[in-house]
């Protein structure tokens, strides 16, 4: 069986489907059959994970609605062992509370993860930011966690909500494991986020806090603006080279 | 504290040059990326043909025929460069070795799990596991009593799935010594009566029999690979409406395991459950 890893946070903008899209590329790059699962409504996974031309948008919202089947809404990317399921045509509507009900009432997340898991070595959920019913059905499901957190001073008063949400949902899924806090956006020219992470060292738990930061990078808001991963479209830059040695280590831990 | 504001600026410039720099970096290293169609841009490895290789022998597919591990490399257009050659690499070689033809061969000594990479062309693969095993010898009931009871039920599904059937692999070493387990090695149940429910497949499409095996998760499922204690386990679903009111009867699995050409001792292990329909 694989494993799911879902990439939350409490604040969204945080490089949050960055890393869920990066990541994913990394692992299917070296050999991983992995799925890139997008749960958020805001569905900006399609704009960033290398999908071909004219894919489908139809996605995880038409599957649970009954639109869709799940063959015809798994896509593929320029990477053989790596697919996507995107959230769907959900994103075009001005009201998601029906598919976040829809996603809280039932058990249809945990059975598409399930499914998935059986199929693939790595499943990578990318969440909404905050602590909804969504996020609380993904971590339900999985296995791991990986919470992103920009260093930025606002970061540090919303990062312990989500670390109580993952403890609670820990004492009913024993499966879940924290594998840490992801620090995203760093720039070691900017002395205020320096202080942020220097913060959240000293006051977390030091196994806690990745010692992988990612930078900030321009290559990396180029691919995503390109629509490929970072990893893919510029290996070499120091974001891309964070997500390949976050997904190493990460392999080591699934193991 | 923030510096004062000539620091501040030094260090922005200094920043300035930085992203600068970066840029420049970007940019050289973009043509690094392998846009040669001939170049490896990515990897797809193939499943294990097994689940584990036995201590002193060579991987072996489930119809126990020797199968090297295997793989493909990808251009930057995801097409398979089949002239590229993948060679896996063993990082335990004194628990696992590899060969040229990408045979992975248990050492005798071997009983652990090893981490195994692919390579192709300089592009590696992220690590994965490869448990190497003690050869199975003896499969047993885990639990004293093989033989159950059960009264179904219109309501409660729960009373309608058995006891787990309980097995371990047991390997007796040649020499005197403490008996160990087989890990991570498949076992094979099936039900062979009534011959309503013995049709079985592991699949699906047996959710319409009156009986049939399902795994952890309740899905049907006819075999299973033993955990880190040498354990297998299924149960028994029944679907309860297919039953004749107050019948009473049997149903009878079977377990078996097999190593390469000779069912290991012990096989077939016989269960027994009695049930009695609403």
């Amino acid at each position: 069986m694989g494993q799911v890893l879902s990439v939350v946070s409490q604040k969204g903008g945080v490089g949050k489907t960055t890393t869920a899209v990066n990541l994913a590329a990394a692992f299917a790059r070296r050999g991983q059959r992995t799925l890139l699962v997008d749960v958020d409504p805001q569905g900006a996974v399609r704009y960033g994970a290398g999908l071909r031309r004219g894919h489908a948008t139809r996605g995880f919202f038409d599957y649970i609605t009954g639109q869709s089947g799940l063959r015809e809404i798994i896509l593929p990317t320029q990477l053989p062992w790596l697919r996507v399921l995107l959230v769907g045509t959900v994103t075009e509507a001005a009201n998601h509370a029906g598919y976040q009900s829809l996603v809280a009432d039932t058990d249809m997340l945990r059975d598409v993860l399930t499914e998935a898991r059986s199929r693939c070595d790595v499943v990578i959920v990318d969440t909404p930011p905050g602590l909804g019913a969504i996020v609380r059905r993904a971590l339900e499901a999985s296995q791991h966690a990986l919470v992103t957190l920009q260093c930025e001073p606002l970061a540090l008063q919303t990062t312990p909500q989500i670390l109580r949400a993952i403890q609670d949902i820990a004492a009913t899924n024993g499966e879940l494991t924290l594998d840490g806090i992801l620090l995203t956006m760093y720039e070691a020219s900017n002395p205020a986020c320096v202080r942020v992470a220097e913060y959240v060292r000293k006051h977390l738990p030091a196994d806690m806090v990745l010692d992988i930061v990612v930078p900030r990078s321009a290559a990396a808001a180029d691919a995503f603006a390109a629509g490929q991963p970072v990893v893919l479209r510029t290996p070499a830059d120091p974001a891309a080279q964070a997500y390949v040695n976050l997904a190493t280590l990460l392999a080591e831990r699934f193991q | 504290m923030i510096g004062p504001a000539p620091r501040g600026r030094h260090r922005r410039a200094a920043g300035t040059v930085g992203v600068l720099a970066l840029a420049i970096v970007a940019s050289a290293t973009c043509t690094k990326i392998p846009t040669n169609p001939a170049s490896v841009f990515s990897l797809a490895l193939d499943s294990l043909p097994g689940p584990s290789v036995v201590a002193g022998d060579t991987l072996r597919d489930t119809n126990g025929i020797a199968t090297p591990l295997s793989g493909l490399a990808y251009n930057i257009q995801n097409q398979p460069l089949h002239t590229v050659r993948v060679q896996f690499i063993s990082l335990s070689p004194g628990q696992l070795g590899i060969n040229s033809s990408n045979f992975a061969i248990g050492t005798p000594s071997g009983d652990s799990i090893v981490r195994v990479v692919a390579d192709a062309d300089g592009l590696q693969s992220l690590p994965f596991n490869v448990p190497v095993v003690l050869k199975p010898t003896n499969l047993v009931h885990a639990d004293s009593d093989s033989i159950s009871t059960m009264t179904l039920s219109l309501t409660n599904p729960d009373s309608n799935v058995s006891v787990p059937l309980n097995i371990f692999l047991i390997h007796q070493p040649d020499t005197l010594g403490a008996d160990s387990v087989t890990r991570s090695y498949i076992v094979h149940y099936q039900i062979v009566y009534p011959a309503s429910a013995a049709g079985g497949t592991g699949t699906p499409t047996d959710s319409t029999l009156p009986a049939y095996l399902i795994g952890g998760v309740g899905q049907p499922a006819r075999t299973d690979t033993t955990d880190g204690n040498g354990m297998g386990t299924r149960q028994v679903n029944f679907s309860v409406a297919q039953f004749a009111p107050k019948s009473q009867d049997s149903i009878v699995v079977l377990v078996t395991a097999a190593y390469r050409d000779s069912v290991v001792a012990g096989s077939p292990l016989r269960f027994v459950i009695h049930y009695t329909a609403p």
